[in-house]
């Protein structure tokens, strides 16, 4: 039901999630986009959820999993959650917004990332 | 016993009943008493001399006493209720004021019972009270915000009945002063610079004559609010008359002397003052806040209404000035014989580009010039724009434009001046005003001291227009005017009155359970002033639903206004539980009130328990009725004569069985009705467009789309409703894997959303089923379990429950921690995990409908 395709930008991974992600789901999505980080030297991640219809706390989980693992690498983490997603509502009951850079686009979350202007430090220090 | 005043609980408690004993320690603020019959001895404790304000041991055990600190109104009832104790119940219940020593007054209640000897004989009286001053006050504010509300609603229906600023001005005064007791009241309307006094009541005649229109940087009261928007409550006349200068000097006119206090609420229109309303009171007084709160929606329910009418009356002086033009016209037909056709070409039925041009054609031809053209200035933007024109090349295109202040165009434009050349080649005339012409004569064109544009004719040769030629021309100018405006006035007011009716009409559906629905609304095309169609659904207990589609006979912003008052009361009546033709008997009543407001209407009611629909019909078109399977057919029982015919009629009501699946259209006649043709070809043509469209939202547009034309005769208002086939239960049994999870997901959405639930209920009931069910699967895995989901529509709630077979859960594992729960707690109105059998089971339920999306 959940498919991830991988784009690489400037210093940011960017994993492509579509389908709906549940607790059928999420355990796949979690490892394909766990070792897609392992093998490359993008330092940062954004994990793009245009193309999610549904998420549930197992979603929530797999985004808490993957946050949690690129801080211990120091790498920083996005969502894309376009305006007025179906998706948005169970993203602010968990209040996902305090843990994790929401942007409705994929640059947008880039900027979040690396602000503009502070690419090169950033590229520099959250190399691993 | 000998002791008489007072008992303390500890030593003598001995002396309360047990079950007494318990419930003055219980609550605390309860006092108790005894009265022993034999020594006629009165025993109050403590508390109970608390309550009637006595200090510990106040009470000095005499009946009078007592008697006394009762309220004087409450003393023979509660006397007598207490004593009635002893030959009839032996209990007793009583409400009354005390009187403590320091004036104030207090609610009490207290209730008791007989006590009795070893034969049974009653042999005293045993009772505890408690102070219940607070729920009294909290009952008395609750009776008083009640009234508030019913008097608003009141002032809603009378000023929705009121169309004219002098109208609305009587009724918003005459509410204000009855609600607040005031003595006078008084309604001023900002006007530019200016304040207008537009209404007043309880005024010396011809007090406010020097009041009337008063700058709005006046210091005066009224204009102090409306200038600022802040309100007055109820400021004593003196301290105003310190803060506000002029006032005083108003004091003779507006009874000074004899003022005590004034209160002063803006009409707020959009954010902006529009105006005030004053009150003037004999006496100082203290403005509640139910009372602030009233005037505040009250002048809210004013600013609105005058809003509405200052378009309206606008509107109208418009039109009174096209009357008395077209009264002058009559008059210059005699004199001018040339200019009927002018006149006439301006007043024709056609479309206001073909009028001008025949104007400008038959002007022509009457004084003999080469071109005429017709130009309508644009103040905002500066300019002279070409309307019409006739007869020069170039000067015809529509998108010529003149700097208004052009010398010799602006003069007549800006100043109103007649300009006539004789020879253009010897006056300094710009070449693209002059063009070819050898002579031309320019006129303004008036319409009520306005100048809308001016009026251009010239000849090619050097030929000076004579006295007469401008007369006509002028005369010409007149009738043009009166055109252009006439036609503008008529886009403003349809304007108007369109805006008005959709501010009539629901402003969305409402969302229930078993059915489906959708409606329009179209207003008739722009040659057609707007009728009075409406439509109305109000959902029901129980599940049902009473819909109404009707339509006022008449145009324009009277029909309009009518058709809302129809709505409001089918509202009210059907949620007072009134049937289909009840409610047509009482709307007709409405309909004689209104001045026989001719109009028609079908009402139904619809339970989608049972698919029973009840209707009846007051000379309105029969409803449409799309069978799941089989050839539409009509609800043509339950007719009689249209509404406000004859007094007292009892309409006839009609009910039909529906099959699941089945949709009804019920719709006006502008919908089928087409000149030349029978009714029975209009229902002929709708049966046959509408069939085999079930879904509501597509039929609508359908039929719209197939029968009304861009030249509607009429407007049309139409209202579909499904009763949808779906099931108002379903279980689902699946096995305990995670794959199960999306196809619990997938039917319930198919259920709900074949129920007719918004995308919001739906999206979020889907998120919270997913929850249990992968809480089901998760933590409950047995070999072979099954998760079992059972959905119900109870009302408008959807009440779920989520079981598995699996293991009751430690408490760490359990459910209720997770962010699972969390999530499905803020998505459900009530969950509860309780255990059952080997598993645990997920109950869950929301209310359906009227629900801001999250986010």
């Amino acid at each position: 039901v959940s498919d991830v395709a991988f784009d690489r930008r400037e210093h940011v991974l960017v994993a492509g999630v579509s389908g709906e992600i549940d607790i059928a789901s999420s355990e796949r999505v979690q490892d394909a986009i766990l070792s897609e980080t392992q093998t490359v030297e993008e330092s940062g991640l954004v994990v793009d959820l245009s193309g999610v219809g549904f998420l549930d706390s197992a979603g929530i989980r797999l985004l808490f999993t993957l946050h949690r693992a690129m801080l211990e690498h120091g790498r920083p983490m996005a969502i894309v959650v376009p305006d007025g997603a179906k998706i948005a509502s169970v993203l602010s009951i968990v209040e996902m917004e305090s843990v994790v850079w929401i942007a409705p686009t994929v640059d947008g979350a880039i900027a979040k990332l690396f602000p503009p202007g502070a690419a090169d430090q950033a590229s520099s220090s959250y190399r691993p | 016993v000998t002791q008489t005043t007072s008992f303390g609980a500890a030593e003598r408690g001995p002396r309360l009943d047990p079950e007494q004993a318990r419930l003055a320690l219980e609550a605390g603020r309860m006092g108790a008493w005894r009265w022993t019959m034999a020594t006629g001895e009165v025993v109050w404790d403590e508390t109970l001399e608390a309550l009637y304000g006595l200090p510990p041991g106040g009470f000095d055990g005499r009946y009078e006493t007592y008697l006394s600190l009762i309220h004087p109104d409450d003393r023979e009832t509660s006397v007598r209720t207490i004593a009635s104790s002893i030959d009839g119940g032996g209990q007793h219940r009583v409400e009354h004021r005390v009187v403590w020593p320091d004036g104030s007054v207090h609610w009490i209640e207290g209730w008791g019972r007989v006590t009795r000897d070893a034969g049974g004989q009653v042999d005293g009286i045993i009772g505890v009270a408690v102070d219940i001053s607070e729920r009294k006050q909290s009952e008395q504010r609750l009776r008083e915000q009640d009234a508030w509300i019913r008097r608003l609603q009141g002032i809603t229906a009378s000023i929705s009945g009121a169309v004219s600023v002098a109208e609305i001005a009587d009724v918003v005064i005459e509410h204000g002063v009855a609600a607040t007791g005031a003595d006078a009241g008084v309604l001023a309307l900002v006007a530019g610079e200016a304040l207008e006094i537009v209404g007043d009541s309880g005024f010396r005649p011809g007090g406010l004559d020097r009041w009337r229109r008063q700058p709005l940087d006046a210091a005066l009261p009224l204009a102090a609010v409306s200038r600022t928007g802040t309100p007055i409550w109820g400021e004593s006349a003196a301290a105003l008359a310190e803060r506000l200068p002029s006032f005083r000097d108003a004091s003779d006119d507006v009874g000074f002397g004899l003022m005590g206090a004034v209160v002063a609420v803006p009409l707020v229109a959009n954010t902006t003052p529009i105006g005030a309303i004053g009150l003037r009171f004999l006496r100082e007084i203290v403005v509640s806040l139910d009372e602030q709160e009233f005037l505040l929606a009250l002048a809210g329910q004013a600013a609105q209404a005058f809003d509405r009418a200052r378009l309206y009356e606008l509107e109208r002086g418009r039109v009174g000035a096209e009357r008395e033009a077209r009264a002058g016209a009559e008059a210059a037909r005699m004199r001018l014989q040339q200019l009927q056709a002018i006149t006439e070409a301006g007043l024709a039925h056609v479309s206001l580009d073909d009028a001008l041009e025949r104007m400008l054609a038959a002007l022509r031809g009457a004084i003999g010039a080469d071109s005429a053209a017709i130009l309508l200035a644009d103040g905002g933007r500066g300019l002279l724009t070409v309307r019409a024109a006739l007869g020069v090349e170039g000067r015809g295109s529509r998108s010529a434009h003149t700097p208004i202040d052009d010398p010799v165009l602006g003069r007549a434009a800006l100043h109103g001046e007649s300009i006539v050349i004789d020879d253009a080649a010897e006056t300094a005339v710009a070449p693209h005003v002059a063009g070819e012409l050898g002579s031309l004569a320019v006129v303004p064109m008036r319409v009520s001291g306005h100048i809308l544009g001016v009026l251009h004719a010239g000849s090619r040769s050097v030929r000076p227009f004579t006295l007469e030629d401008l007369e006509l021309l002028h005369l010409a100018a007149e009738r043009v005017a009166l055109a252009v405006d006439r036609a503008q006035l008529f886009e403003r007011e349809h304007r108007i009155a369109e805006t008005l009716q959709r501010s009539l009409l629901p402003e969305r559906l409402p969302e229930l359970p078993g059915v489906q629905l959708a409606a329009r609304y179209l207003p008739g095309s722009a040659e057609v002033q707007v009728g009075g169609d409406w439509y109305e659904v109000v959902p029901l207990t129980g599940g049902r639903l009473s819909a109404a589609v009707g339509d006022v006979v008449g145009r324009g912003i009277r029909a309009a206004a009518a058709m809302g008052q129809f709505r409001n009361a089918m509202r009210a009546l059907a949620l007072e539980g009134l049937s289909p033709a009840r409610l047509l008997d009482r709307m007709s009543e409405l309909s004689i009130g209104l001045g026989r407001e001719f109009a028609t209407a079908m009402t139904l009611e619809f339970d989608p328990s049972t698919g029973v629909v009840a209707y009846s019909s007051a000379g309105h078109p029969p409803a449409l009725v799309l069978p799941p399977e089989g050839e539409p057919w009509f609800l043509d029982g339950g007719r009689s004569t249209p509404l406000g015919v004859e007094p007292g009629m009892a309409y006839p009501e009609a009910v039909a069985q529906l099959a699941p699946g089945t949709t009804l259209l019920v719709y006006t006649d502008g919908l089928i009705e087409r000149r030349g043709e029978t009714l029975g070809d209009g229902l002929a043509r709708l049966r046959a467009v509408a069939a085999g469209e079930p879904d509501p939202e597509r039929l609508v547009d359908v039929v719209l789309e197939a029968l009304t034309g861009e030249h509607r005769d009429d407007d049309v208002a139409l209202l579909a409703i499904r009763y949808v086939m779906a099931p108002s239960r379903f279980e689902l049994r699946l096995p305990s894997e995670p794959r199960s999870v999306s196809r619990f997901r997938s039917e319930t959405k198919t259920w709900l959303q074949e129920l007719g639930a918004s995308s919001t209920d739906v999206d979020d009931v889907v998120l919270a089923v997913s929850e249990a069910c992968s809480n089901a699967v998760e933590h409950a895995r047995v070999d072979d379990g099954e998760v079992v989901l059972a959905a119900e529509i109870r009302d408008a709630d959807v009440v779920m429950t989520v079981q598995d077979a699996g293991r009751w859960q430690p408490p760490h594992l359990r459910f209720e921690r997770g962010r699972g729960f969390r999530i499905l707690r803020a998505l459900m109105d009530d969950v509860q995990v309780s255990r059952r059998g080997d598993g645990t089971e997920v109950r869950m339920r929301r209310r359906l409908g009227d629900r801001v999306p999250a986010g």
